[in-house]
C-alpha cells in the first residue's frame, strides 16, 4: 500500500514539473525625487537598478529544450508565478546644484498570472495581480532634524504582460498599475524623534488607494535568443513611485535603460 | 472557481481602468522660478505651511504672516543682486523672532539673535577659568571639579557633546560626598534632546510629567495634532539625591532650554541666573530654488503646565552678574548658587 503511494508521488513528480526562466538586468538612467517632508524642491540625477526576474509555470511534460519565450509546443499551465527583486540607488541634486538627496530602495514583486495564447501561440497575454513590498529611504544631506524619509509599504497591483515571439527574438511588455496598499509615513510636521524615541504615533501606517498612491511601472524588453537556453536582453524600465498621504507629497521617477541576460531553467 | 475569478476580474477591469484614469494623477509640487521673486514666494510659502508658532506669536506680539508678505513683497524685484535678496529674505524671517529660523547661503547665515544679544551675557570665560583652574576633569561633554567649599561643579557647554551613562556615573560618584552640585549650562545653545533627557534623569526620582509635544498635521496655521504628554523617567543608574542648582542665562536655548524646563519640574533642583533664551520648536530644514537652505521651528514643545517655552522660562532666582563681583573675580551667579547649597 505504502509502495503504491510512493509510485504515485514519483509519477506526479515526473509528469508535473516547472518550466520557467530567470533574467538578470542592470540599468542606468535618470531619477527625479520629490519629497515635501525634506524639501519642496525636486532633485534630479542618475540612478542604477538591478532587476532579477523569475517566471515559472507548471508543465505536464518532462522539460525539454524549448525556445525561450515560447510555450506553444509545451503543455504548460495557464497559471504562472512571477518574482522580481528590484534594487535601486540614485544620487540627485537640486536645480541649483547645492543640495543633494540620495535615494535607495528594494522592491519585492510577487505576481500570479493567467495566460492566453493567441496568433498560433506567438502572442502570449498574461493578466494577474501582484504584491509589491517596498523598503527604502530618501536622504537629504543638508537637513538637520528631518534628514531622511523612510519608505516602507505593501501594495496590491493589477498587472499585465504581453510577450510576442518572432523566430529567435521576443518582445515583452509588462505594466503594473496601483490598486491599494499600506504605507508608513510620518505625519505632516512630525519628527522621527517623536515616532521612534517618544513612541507618539499619529496616522503613521496609512491605507492607500490608486488615488493616494498612483504608482505604476512599465518594463519593455527585447530579447535575442542566441542559444536554446540563453538570451541577451535590452530594455527600458519606467518606475513611477508616487505617494500623497498625511498632506505630504512624494515621488521617485526612475527611467532606466537595461541590459541583461535570460537563462532558461 | 477559476473561471468565476476570471469572470469577476473581467467585469471589474473596465470599472477599475475608468476610475483609475479619472481619479489618479501625478503627485507633484509647484516649483517657483529661480529668480528673486520666485525665491521670495517659495520661502514665504514654506514658512506659511510649515512654521509652527504663527498662532502663538500672533497672540504674543501681533505677528501677521500675510502682512509680512505684503511688507516685503514690494522690496523684491528681479533686478536685485543675490546679496540684496538675502538681506530682504533674512529681514522677513526676522519678523518671526525665532532663533531656530535661519537662512543659509554660501556667503552668510541670516539669523535673529536678539533673544540674547539684547541682554547682558551673565557669563564670563575669564571668571569661569578662575573657578575651574586647570585641574578639572573631563568626562566626554562634561567638565567637572569639586569647589573649595565641597560643592560639586559640572559644566556642560553643548548638548551636541555626547554623554554616556558611564560618564555620568563617574561624575556623580566623584561628587558623592559633596554638599550639593551646580550644573552650569550657561551659553549652552542646545543640541540633542536625548542628551538632555539622559542628564535630567539623573536628578529625577519618580516618573514626572515635564511637558507636551505636538506637531503640525497640515499646512494651515492651526492644523496640529493633539498634545502628547512627555514624562521623564528616573535613571536606573546612579542618581543625585541631594540639592542641585542649574545655572542659566539668555543663551540657554533649544535642547538646553528644554533641559531647564525638565529640571524646573524636579523638587530638589533650583534654577539660578537669567531668563532662558527659549527655542521651543524643534527645527526642520527645507530649501529654496536657488539652493539656499532654510531652517524653521516645526514641532512645538510645551512645559508641564501646557505653556509654550518658545520665549524661555524664568529661573527660580533671577541673579545678574555685577560689575563689582566681576572686578573682584567673582561669578555672582555661581556664588549665589553656593550660598543656596550651603545654608
Amino acid at each position: 500500500m505504502v509502495k503504491g503511494y510512493w509510485f504515485m508521488v514519483i509519477g506526479l513528480l515526473m509528469s508535473v514539473s516547472t518550466l520557467g526562466q530567470k533574467s538578470y538586468q542592470l540599468g542606468v538612467g535618470s531619477t527625479q525625487i520629490l519629497d515635501t517632508y525634506l524639501s519642496q524642491e525636486k532633485f534630479k540625477g542618475t540612478g542604477f537598478t538591478f532587476l532579477a526576474t523569475s517566471e515559472y509555470s507548471k508543465t505536464s511534460n518532462l522539460r525539454s529544450a524549448l525556445p525561450l519565450g515560447s510555450s506553444k509546443n509545451s503543455q504548460t499551465s495557464n497559471w504562472s508565478w512571477l518574482w522580481q527583486h528590484q534594487l535601486n540607488l540614485s544620487k540627485c541634486d537640486d536645480r541649483a546644484e547645492k543640495g543633494t538627496e540620495l535615494e535607495g530602495g528594494y522592491n519585492l514583486y510577487v505576481g500570479r498570472y493567467h495566460a492566453w495564447r493567441l496568433m498560433d501561440g506567438n502572442l502570449k497575454l498574461q493578466a494577474g495581480a501582484m504584491a509589491d513590498l517596498g523598503l527604502g529611504f530618501i536622504y537629504n544631506t543638508r537637513n538637520g532634524n528631518n534628514p531622511a524619509q523612510a519608505r516602507v509599504g505593501l501594495q496590491l497591483r493589477p498587472s499585465g504582460i504581453a510577450t510576442y515571439q518572432i523566430k529567435q527574438f521576443s518582445l515583452r511588455y509588462e505594466l503594473d498599475l496601483p490598486l491599494c496598499g499600506l504605507v508608513f509615513s510620518p505625519n505632516y510636521g512630525q519628527s522621527y524623534y517623536e515616532i521612534f524615541s517618544l513612541g507618539n504615533y499619529d496616522h503613521n501606517i496609512v491605507p492607500t488607494t490608486f488615488v493616494s498612491q498612483p504608482s505604476f511601472r512599465q518594463l519593455i524588453t527585447a530579447a535575442w535568443h542566441f542559444s536554446p537556453s540563453t538570451a541577451l536582453t535590452l530594455g527600458y524600465l519606467g518606475d513611477y513611485q508616487q505617494l500623497q498621504v498625511n498632506n505630504l507629497k512624494q515621488h521617485v521617477y526612475a527611467h532606466r535603460f537595461l541590459i541583461g541576460i535570460v537563462v532558461e531553467r | 472557481m477559476i473561471d468565476k475569478i476570471i469572470g469577476w476580474v473581467k467585469s471589474f477591469l473596465p470599472f477599475y481602468l475608468f476610475t483609475f484614469l479619472l481619479l489618479s494623477s501625478c503627485v507633484d509640487e509647484e516649483q517657483y522660478d529661480d529668480t528673486p521673486t520666485g525665491n521670495f514666494e517659495a520661502l514665504w510659502k514654506i514658512m506659511d505651511e510649515h512654521y509652527c508658532f504663527f498662532e502663538y506669536k500672533k497672540q504674543a506680539y501681533g505677528l501677521d504672516w500675510q502682512q509680512v508678505y505684503n511688507k516685503y513683497k514690494v522690496r523684491v524685484n528681479n533686478n536685485m543682486t543675490t546679496k540684496q535678496l538675502f538681506e530682504v529674505l533674512s529681514d522677513m524671517l526676522g519678523e518671526l523672532r525665532d532663533g531656530h529660523v535661519n537662512l543659509m547661503a554660501a556667503h552668510d547665515m541670516g539669523r535673529y539673535w536678539s533673544w540674547y544679544e539684547d541682554y547682558p551675557t551673565n557669563f564670563s570665560d575669564t571668571l569661569l577659568r578662575r573657578y575651574m583652574g586647570t585641574d578639572y576633569q573631563i568626562a566626554s561633554g562634561l567638565r567637572y571639579k569639586i569647589l573649595d567649599d565641597n560643592i560639586g561643579y559640572i559644566r556642560y557647554e553643548s548638548f551636541n557633546d555626547g554623554i554616556g551613562e558611564g560618564n555620568m556615573d563617574e561624575v556623580l560618584k566623584y561628587m558623592l560626598l559633596c554638599r550639593g552640585v551646580i550644573i552650569d549650562i550657561r551659553n549652552n545653545g542646545g543640541g540633542q534632546l536625548t542628551n538632555a533627557e539622559k542628564l535630567a534623569a539623573r536628578f529625577c526620582h519618580e516618573k514626572t510629567l515635564v511637558g507636551y509635544y505636538q506637531h503640525k498635521t497640515g499646512p494651515g496655521h492651526q492644523e496640529f495634532s493633539s498634545r502628547e504628554a512627555r514624562y521623564l523617567e528616573p535613571s536606573s543608574n546612579l542618581r543625585w539625591n541631594k540639592k542641585a542648582v542649574l545655572l542659566t542665562n539668555r543663551q540657554v536655548y533649544s535642547a538646553a532650554n528644554e533641559f531647564a524646563v525638565y529640571m524646573k519640574t524636579l523638587p530638589n533642583v533650583w534654577l539660578v541666573g537669567d531668563h532662558t533664551g527659549g527655542g521651543a520648536g524643534m527645527p526642520f530644514n527645507s530649501s529654496l530654488p536657488n539652493g539656499w537652505s532654510v531652517r524653521f521651528s516645526a514641532v512645538p514643545m510645551y512645559d508641564a503646565q501646557g505653556n509654550s517655552t518658545e520665549f524661555g522660562i524664568d529661573p527660580d532666582y533671577n541673579v545678574q552678574q555685577t560689575d563689582e563681583d566681576f572686578a573682584k573675580g567673582y561669578d555672582t551667579i555661581i556664588e549665589f548658587a553656593r550660598q543656596l547649597l550651603i545654608p
